[in-house]
């Protein structure tokens, strides 16, 4: 398994060993998480209907969304659509018994094209109480 | 110094000069560069108590670096500090009396672990007086 290092006053450099190396600094990601791309955004209240919007720069494939609650949220649990184009491509429940500040639900799995410039949307039916703010999280796969 | 170009139609390609290339476009970025994504938040209110954004962490990696952009003067030294989802405490960022609108503060050379699934928090010590808000970007290698 030959080590590839691609240094800039030798060119293509392989020696033994496996990895792939820019001027002798292993690149530890894989293809996959090189083609990904990380947006945020956030929605100010979860417990009231509302909506939130994150602009694509690139076109992809959306994979997975993640969302971290910034309180306990109570009476019922909040559901959060996540919609492209204008619809929807699954959803999120944020439990509220139990919650707390810093929960983390997601939205995994996902195969959702998105392109250049068009708004992902995340909508919260606002099923519960407590006017907390919830921060989300997407990968894009380029 | 060859020039290293992987390049779809012609397999590796390379020609006079330096540096690596994909289709003939310069890729400039380091390996850690390459290895880095970017999460950003913002904590409302840096006046108030404990105010904070827990924002959900995508991959998992190393958190390498920190960085803060108030929106105002905060009137007062203000503390930003930086959790993991464990609780533990990673560092503050400190923002000075009499900043201004845009200053950048920062934490770096940070080696702290972050999983999938998790967060990251950024809590305001409340040090503030007038009702300035922070802009957070956190650095995670993979």
């Amino acid at each position: 398994m030959p080590k590839m290092n691609v240094i800039p006053s030798k060119g293509l450099v392989q020696s033994p060993g496996s990895g792939f190396l820019i001027d002798g600094a292993t690149v530890a990601s894989s293809a996959q998480s090189l083609d990904q791309l990380i947006l945020t955004t956030v929605l100010l209240n979860v417990s009231s209907v509302s909506e939130t919007f994150v602009v694509t720069p690139h076109a992809g494939t959306l994979t997975a969304v993640y969302s971290s609650l910034g309180g306990a949220i109570a009476a019922g649990d909040a559901t959060l659509t996540v919609k492209v184009g204008g619809s929807s491509a699954g959803t999120i429940t944020i439990a509220n018994v139990g919650s707390a500040a810093g929960d983390v639900d997601s939205l995994t799995g996902l195969s959702t094209a998105v392109t250049q410039a068009s708004a992902i949307e995340v909508e919260t039916n606002g099923g519960s109480t407590n006017a907390v703010s919830v921060n989300l999280t997407f990968v894009i796969e380029r | 110094m060859p020039k290293i170009d992987f390049n779809d139609a012609k397999g590796v390609v390379s020609t006079a000069g330096s540096g690596w290339l994909r289709n003939g476009v310069e890729i400039s970025a380091s390996a850690g560069q390459l290895d880095r994504y970017t999460l950003t938040g913002k904590i409302t209110g840096l006046n108030s108590g404990g105010e904070h954004v827990y924002v959900p962490v995508p991959a998992t990696g190393t958190l390498v670096a920190v960085y803060s952009s108030v929106s105002g003067d905060p009137g007062a030294i203000t503390l930003i500090r930086v959790h993991n989802a464990a609780g533990s405490s990673l560092g503050d960022i400190t923002i000075a009396n009499a900043s201004s609108a845009g200053d950048v503060d920062m934490l770096l050379a940070l080696s702290s672990a972050v999983t999938a699934g998790t967060y990251l928090r950024a809590i305001s010590d409340n040090g503030a007086t007038n009702a300035v808000d922070a802009y957070i970007t956190f650095v995670i290698e993979r």
